[in-house]
C-alpha cells in the first residue's frame, strides 16, 4: 500500500458543554435518533394489546417475551433513516417486520420462544436476494442487512 | 477558607438536600476531569496507563472518543495520535475507568448481578485512588502537570415505562418543569415527550436531559433521565478539584429532586 494513499487523519476533538452526555455502558435507542422507532413501538403496542385467538384465522396473541425480543431486536437498528416498519401478528405468537424502501424489501420474521429470527431481502424486481437467521448477537449482520435497503 | 473566597464573587452552593431511596432509578454514575489535551499524544500510552490499572480493572476496550471528532483526509496518514477513548473494566463489570486525552472518567453501573447502588460516599474514594494513579502515570509519560478545565459528574436514571411511568401524558405528575396542556382538546396524549434543558450553577453548568428510548439489554421502554453538573476549578489542586466534584456532586442531587415530583419519588420509595 502507497504510503502517499488519503486516509482519514487530523483529528481534532471538541469537548465543550452543553453536548449530549450518553452512557457509556447501559445503551438505549433513543426515539430522537431513530425516529421511525417511536411509530414501530406503537406498533407493537397494538398488536400485542389487541391480539386475540381468532377461530379460523389463528391465534395473534403475543406474549411478554416476544413482545420484549421485538423491542431488543428493534433497538439494535442503527440506522436513523430507515422508514417506519409494517408490524403485523403471525399466527401462533410470532411477530413480522416488514420494510418497503423504493421497491426493496425485507421482513423480519420473529417466532415464539426462539432466539433467533429470520430475514428475508428481495429487490424490486421481488427477486430473493438474501435470506437466512440471525440472533440478537449479529447486531453488525442486521445493520448490514436492513442497510442495503437505503443503500443508493 | 480559601474556597470561599475563590468563589465569593458568586452565588454560594445551596445546601444539599438528602436523597435515598429504595428502589432507585439510578443505573449508572460517572465522575471525571476535563484537562487539556496533552502534546503528542500517543497510541502506546493507553498501553503504558494501563499497566497501571490492570491489576484492578483487568480487562481493556476501546471505543469512540467523547466529543465532536473532525476528520480531514490528508495524505500520509499517521495514525499515532489517533483518537480514541480506552476504557479498563474491572471483574464485576460495575467499575470501570474511561481515558482519553483530554479526559478522565470513572464509572459505576448497576448490573443484574450486582444491582445494588453505590452512593456518591462510596465510589468517591475509589475515583480519588483512580484519579491519583492516572496523575502519577501521565508524570512518567509528560514532564508538565495536567490543566484540569472542568470536573463532572452525571447520574444516568432510567424510568421504565410499567413500572415507572405509563404514558406519556401522564409527565405532569412526573417532572416539576413540564406541565402538560391544560386545554383538553388541544396538545392531548404526547406520543413522546422529550426534554433538555440547561442551567447555570456557581462556576459551572447543569445539564437535564430526559429521552425516551428501548434499553439495549433487556428490549424494556425507557425514558432516560441524564442528570449532569459541570464546574470549573479555580486550582490547580486535588483539593480544589474533589471539592468541584462535591458541589457537582450536591448541585445534581438537588436538581434531581427538583426535577421530579413527590408523586415520582414516591415511586421509588424514597427513605429521606
Amino acid at each position: 500500500m502507497s504510503l502517499l494513499c488519503h486516509q482519514a487523519q487530523s483529528q481534532r476533538i471538541e469537548i465543550s458543554p452543553p453536548y449530549t452526555v450518553e452512557s457509556q455502558l447501559e445503551t438505549t435507542a433513543s426515539f430522537e435518533r431513530f425516529p421511525w422507532l417511536l411509530e414501530a413501538l406503537r406498533g407493537l403496542r397494538l398488536i400485542y394489546e389487541s391480539g386475540r385467538n381468532i377461530p379460523g384465522i389463528g391465534d395473534l396473541r403475543i406474549s411478554e417475551q416476544t413482545a420484549s425480543f421485538v423491542r431488543r431486536l428493534l433497538s439494535l437498528i442503527a440506522i436513523s433513516r430507515l422508514p417506519v416498519p409494517r408490524i403485523t401478528p403471525i399466527s401462533g405468537g410470532g411477530v413480522g417486520l416488514l420494510w418497503n424502501v423504493g421497491g426493496k424489501e425485507a421482513v423480519l420474521t420473529v417466532y415464539p420462544n426462539d432466539d433467533r429470527f429470520a430475514y428475508m431481502l428481495s429487490n424490486e424486481a421481488d427477486e430473493l436476494v438474501s435470506d437466512g437467521l440471525l440472533t440478537l448477537e449479529q447486531q453488525r449482520a442486521l445493520n448490514s442487512i436492513l442497510g442495503w435497503l437505503v443503500q443508493p | 477558607m480559601k474556597k470561599a473566597t475563590a468563589n465569593a464573587r458568586i452565588a454560594p452552593d445551596p445546601p444539599r438536600r438528602t436523597l435515598d431511596f429504595e428502589k432507585p432509578p439510578v443505573v449508572e454514575t460517572s465522575l471525571g476531569f476535563y484537562f487539556s489535551p496533552m502534546p503528542k499524544w500517543n497510541l502506546i500510552n493507553y498501553g503504558l496507563i494501563w499497566e497501571k490499572f490492570r491489576a484492578k480493572y483487568p480487562s481493556a476496550e476501546f471505543k469512540p472518543p467523547i466529543g465532536e471528532m473532525q476528520l480531514s483526509l490528508t495524505p500520509n496518514p499517521d495514525f499515532t495520535d489517533l483518537a480514541l477513548r480506552a476504557l479498563f473494566v474491572d471483574n464485576s463489570k460495575t467499575q470501570l475507568v474511561q481515558i482519553q486525552n483530554g479526559c478522565f472518567l470513572r464509572n459505576w453501573r448497576k448490573t443484574p448481578e450486582i444491582p445494588r447502588y453505590q452512593h456518591y460516599e462510596k465510589v468517591l474514594p475509589a475515583f480519588k485512588e483512580d484519579w491519583l494513579i492516572f496523575v502519577a502515570s501521565m508524570r512518567e509519560l509528560y514532564p508538565v502537570d495536567l490543566e484540569v478545565r472542568r470536573c463532572e459528574m452525571t447520574y444516568f436514571n432510567h424510568l421504565v415505562r410499567g413500572e415507572d411511568w405509563d404514558d406519556f401524558s401522564d409527565f405532569g405528575d412526573y417532572y416539576s418543569v413540564w406541565r402538560g396542556s391544560t386545554n383538553p382538546d388541544i396538545l392531548v396524549n404526547p406520543r413522546m415527550i422529550t426534554i433538555g434543558t440547561v442551567y447555570e450553577i456557581p462556576h459551572g453548568m447543569l445539564q437535564i436531559n430526559s429521552q425516551p428510548g428501548i434499553r439495549q439489554t433487556d428490549g424494556k421502554e425507557v425514558v432516560q433521565l441524564t442528570v449532569t453538573a459541570h464546574v470549573i476549578p479555580t486550582r490547580q489542586s486535588n483539593d480544589e478539584l474533589f471539592y468541584c466534584l462535591d458541589r457537582c456532586h450536591v448541585a445534581n442531587v438537588n436538581a434531581f429532586l427538583e426535577f421530579t415530583t413527590e408523586k415520582l419519588q414516591q415511586r421509588w420509595k424514597r427513605k429521606q
